[in-house]
C-alpha cells in the first residue's frame, strides 16, 4: 500500500498538460527501425509533454486527495497526503472498517503508524525510498537520483507501444519503467520495492495524464502486488494550499521512538536481534 | 492444487454446477470442490449474509421460529442469520446491525458430547442455576446427540470433530429473537433441567470489514489474581483490537499488575493477519524478529515486528491460552511467540488452519473465500494441518468442567505466579 502512495507522490512531480500526439517528434514504428531513444530524451520528454518544469516552479506545498480501493477484497478508502518543498511529507489514509494509518517523513524522521502494525522508525532501504518518493522535484532532477538510466527496447505495455527504461537509484534499488512511445507519457513501472514485511515486486499502471487543479498527473493508478490489486483515482490537488507546518510532525509515539534510538545508539547499545530464527535471550 | 488438475475438476462438475436449480444446490457443489483441496480457507459465503431481506421479502430459506427446527445443518446455518435479522428489525427501531443477542454461555465438545464451558455471570442462564460443565441435551424438542451424529459419523478425526462440532453447537443457541431459546441440561447430578433462557444484549464493536461478513467483535480486559495478572481476550482479531490492547497494557502497569500477562485466544477464529503484529509488538522488545511467514510463487514476506516505545510495551512474562478453536491469526501468533520464547503457550493444541485468505464476489452474488499465501512458522513449518501444540497441555474433561473451574486459566495463573521471581525483561 505504501507503494501505492508514493509512486501517487512521485507522479505528482511530473506535472505538465496533456499532450497531443501529433506533437510526437518520433513514432513507434519509426522507432523500432531506427536506433532507440536515449533514456535522458524520454525522461526529458515526459517532463515536456507534462509541463512538469513550469507547473513546479513556484510550488511549494501540494496536497492531494485520492480515493483507493481493493475490488477484490470489497476494500474501499481515501488518502490525504500534504508535501513541502523539497522533501517534506505526510500522508494519512482512512479505510471504514480497517483503520487509520499515518506515515511520513519531515526531513530527519522517516516514520509510520497505523492500527495495524503500531508506530515505527524507516531504516535502511526503505528510508531510503521513502526519501526519494517523497522528493517533489525527483522526476525534474533526476540525474540527481540515477546512477544508470538505459533504454532496453521498444516493446509493449498495458496495450501501448513503449520504451522500455532500466533504472538504478543511487542506492541501488533497480526498476523498469515504460513510457508511451508516441505521446511520452510515463505509463508505469515495475520494481522490487521495500516495505515492513520484506521486498515485494510490484508492477504499476498509470493511465489517463490530465490537468487536476493546475497540475498534470495520471488520474488513475493501478498497482498489483502479487495476487492483490489496488486502484486509486485522485480526486483533487492543491497547489499551495494554506497549510500550518504542524502538519508534517511526526506524532509524539513516533518521537519517543526516535528518542529511545538515539540514545541506544549514543550509549552504543544496540536493540538489534542477533538473528531472525534465534531464540532472543530473555 | 494438493496434485489435483484443476481443469478436469472443473470439467467433472461443471454438469452438476449448471444442473443446481438453487444458490444453495450450487453451493454444495462448489463446497465439494473445494474440500477436495484438503485445506482450510477454502469456502462459500452465502449472499444471504451479506444481504439481510426485508421481513417482506421473499428468501430462499424457509423461516423458521419453531425451536424444533432449530438444530440445523452448517450450511442452513447461513440462512438462520437472514431470519434472525428480519426478525429483530421488525422488533426493533435499532437496525440490525446495532443487536446482538446472547444466552451468555459458550459450549464445549467433550468425548462427543456438548458441555457448557463458561456461563456469564450476569446472564439469565446464570440467574436460572445454569452451570459450567452441565451437558447441553437437547435444544426445544430436538435432541443435541441426534443432531450431532452424522457429524461425527463424517468426521473421524477427533480434533476436526471438536472444532466444527463446537462451533455448530455454539450457533444453535443463538437466539433469534429477545423471547430467547429453551434448552434442556443435565446437571451434576444427572438429573435434567429444561429452562427457557432469555437474551442479553452482546456489547462489542461491529466490524465491516471489505468481503467479510459483518461481525461483532467483543474485546475483554480486566486484571485477575487480586489484580496482579492482566487478562485479554477478545473474539477475533479485527482492527479495533491493537488500539484496545495498547490501552489495556498501559492500564495493567499502572494498575500494577506485575505478575504477568494472560492472552485468551481460545475459540479465536482469527481475522487479520497482520494485527498479530500489532499486538506482538508490545511484546517484544527488540528488532528483527518475525512471527512467521507468508508466501505465493513469487515473494516472500515476512510478519516483522516493530517494538513499540518503552512506554506501550509490556515487559513482563506472558501466557498465551489456545484451544482446539483457536485458527488462523492466532495460530500465527501464538506460534510465532513460542518461537521466540516470548510467551508459554497453555492449553490444548490449535485447530491447524493458519492460510491466508481473500474472498471475492461470485456472479450469483455468493462470495468465495480461497487461499492466496502459504504461512509459516520462521522455520518453514506449516501451521496448516499441524496446530501449535501448547509448552504446558492442559486437557478438558467433563469432570474438570464440573468442578465449575477454567483449568486452563487456572494453569497459566499458577504458572505465572510461580514465575514471579523471573528476571523482567529490558
Amino acid at each position: 500500500m505504501k507503494r501505492l502512495f508514493f509512486s501517487l507522490l512521485l507522479l505528482s512531480g511530473c506535472g505538465g498538460q496533456k499532450v497531443d500526439p501529433n506533437t510526437s517528434t518520433e513514432t513507434a514504428t519509426e522507432a523500432e527501425s531506427t536506433v532507440l531513444p536515449t533514456a535522458e530524451s524520454i525522461l526529458d520528454k515526459a517532463l515536456e509533454v507534462t509541463n512538469a518544469k513550469a507547473e513546479y516552479e513556484n510550488l511549494n506545498y501540494v496536497t492531494l486527495t485520492t480515493k483507493m480501493a481493493v475490488p477484490q477484497a470489497g476494500i474501499v478508502g481515501t488518502m490525504v497526503s500534504h508535501w513541502k518543498t523539497p522533501n517534506i511529507f505526510v500522508i494519512e489514509q482512512d479505510i471504514p472498517g480497517i483503520g487509520k494509518g499515518k506515515m511520513g517523513y519531515n526531513g530527519e524522521i522517516g516514520w509510520s503508524n497505523d492500527n495495524m502494525m503500531g508506530p515505527r522508525l524507516l531504516e535502511g532501504k526503505e528510508l531510503q525510498e521513502l526519501i526519494m518518493d517523497a522528493d517533489l522535484t525527483a522526476d525534474l532532477d533526476y540525474k540527481k537520483w540515477y546512477t544508470s538510466l538505459e533504454v532496453v527496447e521498444l516493446t509493449e505495455f498495458n496495450g501501448k507501444s513503449a520504451y522500455k527504461l532500466n533504472s538504478t537509484t543511487t542506492f541501488g534499488k533497480e526498476s523498469t519503467r515504460y513510457f508511451d512511445a508516441e505521446t511520452g507519457y510515463d505509463l508505469g513501472m515495475e520494481a522490487e520495492v521495500e516495505s515492513p514485511m520484506g521486498p515485494m515486486t510490484i508492477r504499476m499502471h498509470y493511465s489517463e495524464w490530465t490537468n487536476i487543479g493546475g497540475v498534470t498527473a495520471p488520474k488513475f493508478t493501478k498497482v498489483q502486488t502479487g495476487p492483490v490489486s489496488m486502484e486509486s483515482e485522485i480526486l483533487t490537488i492543491e497547489t499551495n494550499p494554506e497549510l500550518d507546518d504542524s502538519v508534517f510532525d511526526p506524532p509524539a509515539v513516533i518521537l519517543e521512538l526516535w528518542n529511545e534510538q538515539k540514545a541506544a545508539s549514543e550509549t552504543g547499545g544496540s536493540d538489534e536481534a542477533p538473528a531472525e530464527s534465534e531464540p532472543k535471550a530473555e | 492444487m494438493n496434485g489435483l488438475d484443476w481443469n478436469q475438476v472443473r470439467d467433472e462438475y461443471r454438469p452438476r454446477a449448471v444442473d443446481a436449480k438453487t444458490n444453495q444446490e450450487l453451493r454444495v457443489v462448489l463446497e465439494e470442490m473445494l474440500a477436495l483441496l484438503g485445506e482450510s480457507h477454502f469456502g462459500i459465503l452465502a449472499k444471504e449474509i451479506y444481504e439481510p431481506p426485508t421481513p417482506t421479502q421473499d428468501s430462499e430459506a424457509s423461516p423458521s421460529s419453531n425451536e424444533n427446527e432449530v438444530l440445523r445443518s452448517e450450511t442452513e446455518e447461513v440462512e438462520e442469520v437472514e431470519e434472525e435479522v428480519a426478525t429483530l428489525e421488525s422488533e426493533t427501531s435499532e437496525t440490525p446491525s446495532n443487536y446482538d443477542g446472547t444466552l451468555g454461555i459458550k459450549l464445549k465438545i467433550v468425548e462427543n458430547d456438548v458441555y457448557i464451558r463458561e456461563v456469564d455471570l450476569d446472564s439469565n442462564a446464570y440467574t436460572q442455576g445454569v452451570r459450567i460443565g452441565w451437558q447441553l441435551t437437547a435444544i426445544g424438542t430436538q435432541s443435541v446427540a441426534e443432531s450431532l451424529k452424522s457429524l461425527f459419523e463424517n468426521i473421524q478425526d477427533p480434533k476436526e470433530a471438536e472444532f466444527y462440532g463446537t462451533r455448530l453447537a455454539n450457533g444453535w443457541i443463538k437466539p433469534e429473537n429477545k423471547d430467547g431459546l429453551t434448552l434442556s441440561f443435565r446437571d451434576e447430578k444427572g438429573q435434567e433441567n429444561t429452562l427457557k433462557l432469555l437474551p442479553k444484549k452482546r456489547q462489542g464493536t461491529r466490524n465491516n470489514m471489505g468481503m467479510m461478513p459483518s461481525f461483532l467483535n467483543t474485546f475483554e480486559t480486566k486484571t485477575i489474581s487480586e489484580g496482579k495478572i492482566g487478562y485479554i481476550r477478545f473474539s477475533e482479531w479485527a482492527p479495533p483490537v491493537v488500539e484496545r490492547f495498547t490501552e489495556s497494557v498501559q492500564n495493567f502497569k499502572s494498575s500494577g499488575a506485575d505478575k504477568g500477562l494472560i492472552i485468551d485466544l481460545r475459540e479465536n477464529p482469527g481475522g487479520v493477519a497482520a494485527l498479530s503484529i500489532g499486538v506482538a509488538s508490545h511484546l517484544i522488545s527488540s528488532k528483527g524478529h518475525s512471527l512467521g511467514i507468508m508466501q505465493d510463487r513469487t515473494m516472500t514476506l515476512n510478519l516483522r515486528v516493530f517494538p513499540r516505545p518503552k512506554s506501550q510495551r509490556w515487559n513482563g512474562p506472558v501466557v498465551i491460552l489456545i484451544d482446539g478453536l483457536s485458527a488462523s491469526t492466532s495460530e500465527i501468533f501464538a506460534g510465532g511467540m513460542q518461537d521466540l520464547k516470548e510467551a508459554t503457550i497453555v492449553g490444548s493444541p490449535s485447530s491447524g488452519k493458519a492460510l491466508a485468505s481473500m474472498i471475492e464476489s461470485l456472479p450469483n452474488g455468493d462470495r468465495m473465500q480461497f487461499v492466496i499465501w502459504n504461512l509459516t512458522r520462521t522455520s518453514g513449518e506449516r501451521i496448516e494441518g499441524a496446530g501449535v501444540t501448547p509448552d504446558i497441555e492442559v486437557s478438558i474433561t467433563h469432570k474438570t468442567l464440573l468442578s465449575g473451574t477454567d483449568p486452563v486459566l487456572q494453569t497459566g495463573i499458577d504458572f505465572l505466579l510461580n514465575e514471579s521471581q523471573r528476571t523482567q525483561k529490558p
